[in-house]
């Protein structure tokens, strides 16, 4: 009898055991979100070259001052409202009436994930230690707002830092928008400084000092990214506790993954597989238009490239509505302009390339290549659309007697190359984060900026560009960028291709998608039922 | 009966023999039996399945797969067979001299060797393909610096047995020079294994050039190369698109059971023991290959 009731009392506690570990799994297992994606952060920097991945991290690990509203386009996905903005980091911003200066009073209590409350120090260290290496947010302040010395960034006291720029912008504001521009934990980095690394840069390309959401708990480069919450983050601690995000090169392992419920969440997946993802019950697929443009650039400062003729002709070579509907499979639309058309001023108005292998042919004998040229396409390893395009368009370009071998290298080295002019003709998919033409004109065509790997140089749009920088006439601004839009046509210094759009594909448990305009993934959004 | 005669008596050979002219009339008469050109896209014709337009189907660029294994014919056995053929002409005489003369010099050459093949075979593959740069001659030279040492090796082993012989003192007392022993004597009863290595190496090389190909590290895009077409159409396995990778799989079965066949009638043809049983067999007029004893 004895033994009988304690075998009860026995069953009944593994019972009451199994269920309650059972419950503790399943809440862990919603808490933790398995990503996979191309490749995996370089660096987690973001002083670091920005790069897909890159981006992804640092919108998840640094917090920025200011953020823009949300708002729900017309297919329901969630994006930002441009025309609002919010304060993050800063509670609150004041801009001076003659757009030459910003004050941001920053939000008290904000604390780090090593338990370091926010205050201007920490700002006015992130802003020096941009300053000194020279890289990115120096870029930013040269480039965009025109900044000359560090003179212009002030503490006024513990929670207020003021900006003041030589010339007047209208992108004063929006600029600290942007997921290049977050704010470091300078307590926590300057336990990593040392006398050879002053900025810790040594160990902030590995780890994360920051008011984000989350910081960084593991990083093994081309394996995984461990991402955990900061349990102090100032608007609530994350739904999600871990987001694993790991390296699968190959996008048909990842969609394998995600059919077979091993990830949650699989990114750059194929237009063909989205199109198969589509129809899996257990998978949600995330769309939005997005504001990427994926073109085929020419290098416009050597032969036969420099010559406006043979790129016009180039863009006569293309064959646009095939690859729309065999490559992308109706996911994408034509780009038609140096700017998102999402963004304001845009402008296709110029735009008349179409299928026009004779027009091709008068182009290229007038630039005194009747017979056509031998050239090279160069392209990424891992980037299944970009060997797809660039065979049809080798055999469009054949139809002039263009004759344009196909080179597939390692990312790194493509970059390598075309950015110091050793490749005629490369692909680049990019976007420009702030949504403003003067901004994205400015970074990819204007002939000083460092990215304008096309080496495209009009006087004119250069001056039209560096005006609109500086001017607070939004209506003389935005003509004046429909122009810019017109003349880059024109001049063709890229083959115009496509918008490819930014799709997300989900296990159907994940839900909290937005959309940023760098096309990364803000994991603070998303919950897992 | 003639050694060719009794090798067509053998279901090996035979279908060795064919598959080889079947590769043979392909290199030939690409041009001419391909329906549709291997390196031209067609965007409106992308991942089209087996029919009576593409037997084989197309793509994902919409490029017909059969024409596209007839061109890949050309490039792969071209690859092969001059790799090969560089690795014997440089191997054979350099197994005979590290053989022969066993010095300093020697020795290096071996470690050499052995450094050379201490490395997995993809990876220094890959190395030396990234330097040299993804060419169809390039391919063919990592190749057949991969099978030097296994030819120079065959040979050396053949001459450290044969240089003591009493054939060769005999020869060296007639006042025959190194070269003359070397090449006269010691290189005609050496060569058999080295021989039977071609055919074994070929398929080998043709297995090799689809791998560098397969992982990124062998011809471009759009170059017809069974290897490359196998990856290409690896991507799309999960779409359920089987035909882009299946075919070309199936040439490289093919050409390197080829070689593989006809390796086998090489080694059976002049291997001593089975030259005897050809000997015994009064319809056989095999000549063993024998040395100068």
């Amino acid at each position: 009898m004895r033994s009988k009731t304690w075998s009860t009392v026995l069953s009944v506690m593994t019972a009451a055991l199994l269920s309650m570990t059972s419950m503790a799994l399943a809440q862990t297992a919603n808490e933790t979100l398995i990503v996979a994606g191309p490749r995996t952060p370089e660096s987690v920097d973001q002083e670091y070259p920005p790069t897909e991945a890159g981006h992804e991290a640092r919108r998840n690990i640094f917090e920025r001052l200011l953020v823009y509203g949300m708002k729900t386009d017309d297919n329901g996905a969630r994006v930002e409202n441009f025309s609002k903005i919010d304060g993050a980091l800063a509670e609150s911003y004041e801009v001076s009436p003659d757009q030459k200066s910003i004050t941001f009073k920053l939000r008290k209590g904000v604390k780090s994930a090593a338990g370091n409350e926010m205050t201007a120090d920490d700002v006015m260290w992130t802003f020096k230690r941009g300053w000194d290496m020279k890289a990115t947010f120096r870029w930013y302040m040269t480039q965009i707002l025109k900044i000359e010395n560090f003179e212009a960034f002030q503490k006024i006291d513990q929670y207020t830092v003021k900006v003041s720029i030589p010339h007047p912008s209208l992108l004063i504001d929006r600029l600290w928008i942007n997921n290049d521009l977050g704010i470091i934990d300078s307590a926590e980095a300057q336990k990593h400084v040392t006398a050879e690394d002053p900025y810790a840069a040594r160990f902030m390309a590995t780890h994360s000092a920051s008011f984000a959401p989350y910081y960084i708990a593991k990083y093994s480069p081309g394996q995984e990214v461990v991402y955990e919450a900061n349990p102090n983050y100032y608007r609530g601690a994350a739904r999600l506790k871990k987001v694993i995000f790991r390296e699968m090169p190959t996008s048909s392992n990842r969609l394998a993954a995600l059919q077979a419920g091993s990830i949650d969440v699989a990114e750059w997946l194929t237009p063909r597989e989205i199109a198969l993802v589509a129809k899996m019950p257990t998978v949600k697929l995330w769309q939005v238009f997005g504001n990427y443009t994926h073109r085929l650039e020419m290098n416009n400062a050597t032969a036969p490239f420099d010559k406006v003729e043979v790129r016009q002709a180039m863009n006569y070579l293309v064959s646009r509505d095939q690859i729309a509907s065999s490559v992308y499979m109706g996911t994408a639309r034509p780009t038609k302009s140096v700017v998102s058309e999402i963004y304001p001023a845009y402008t296709e108005e110029a735009f008349a390339y179409d299928d026009n292998v004779e027009k091709a042919k008068e182009l290229l004998a007038k630039a005194g290549y009747p017979e056509g040229f031998k050239t090279q396409i160069g392209y990424r390893t891992g980037e299944p659309i970009e060997e797809q395009i660039a065979v049809i368009l080798k055999t469009s370009f054949a139809r002039a007697g263009i004759d344009a071998e196909l080179v597939k290298l390692p990312a790194s080295s493509l970059v390598e190359r075309y950015s110091k002019g050793m490749l005629p003709m490369y692909f680049i998919r990019d976007m420009a984060i702030v949504p403003d033409a003067a901004y994205v004109t400015n970074l990819f065509i204007n002939s000083q900026s460092m990215v304008n790997y096309s080496r495209f140089n009009n006087p004119e749009v250069d001056e039209l560009i560096n005006k609109a920088l500086t001017s607070t006439d939004e209506t003389a601004r935005e003509a004046s960028m429909k122009r810019v839009q017109d003349l880059v046509i024109e001049g063709a210094p890229w083959v115009f291709l496509f918008n490819p759009g930014f799709q997300l594909a989900t296990s159907i448990k994940v839900t909290g998608f937005s959309w940023y305009t760098p096309n990364s993934n803000s994991w603070y959004d998303f919950a897992k039922q | 009966m003639t050694s060719f005669g009794f090798a067509l008596r053998r279901p090996a050979a035979i279908i060795g023999l064919s598959l080889l002219f079947l590769q043979i009339v392909l290199i030939i008469f690409a041009p001419a039996v391909s329906p549709y050109s291997p390196t031209e896209a067609d965007p409106l014709a992308s991942l089209l399945p087996p029919s009576s337009t593409h037997w084989l189907g197309t793509d994902i660029s919409g490029m017909d797969i059969l024409s596209r294994i007839i061109f890949a014919t050309r490039i792969n056995l071209l690859i092969s067979i001059t790799s090969v053929a560089l690795a014997f002409v440089i191997g054979v005489p350099l197994g005979l001299l590290v053989g022969y003369y066993r010095g300093f010099l020697s020795g290096l050459i071996m470690r050499i060797f052995d450094f050379v093949q201490a490395f997995p075979i993809f990876v220094l593959g890959m190395a030396l393909v990234s330097v040299m740069g993804q060419e169809i001659w390039n391919v063919a030279t990592v190749l057949a610096v991969l099978f030097i040492p296994i030819f120079a090796r065959l040979i050396r082993a053949e001459v450290l047995s044969l240089r003591e012989r009493p054939f060769v003192a005999a020869a060296r007392c007639s006042g025959a020079t190194d070269v003359d022993i070397m090449f006269r004597h010691l290189l005609p009863n050496a060569l058999m294994p080295a021989m039977v290595q071609v055919s074994i190496s070929i398929g080998m090389a043709i297995l090799l050039t689809a791998g560098l190909s397969f992982i990124g590290a062998g011809v471009r895009m759009p170059t017809p190369e069974w290897g490359l077409m196998v990856s290409s159409g690896a991507q799309q396995m999960i779409l359920g698109v089987w035909w882009v990778s299946l075919f070309p799989g199936l040439a490289i079965v093919l050409a390197v059971l080829c070689f593989a066949l006809l390796g086998d009638v090489v080694r059976d043809l002049m291997d001593p023991m089975k030259a005897q049983q050809f000997a015994r067999d009064p319809e056989i007029d095999l000549q063993p290959i024998g040395d100068n004893r």
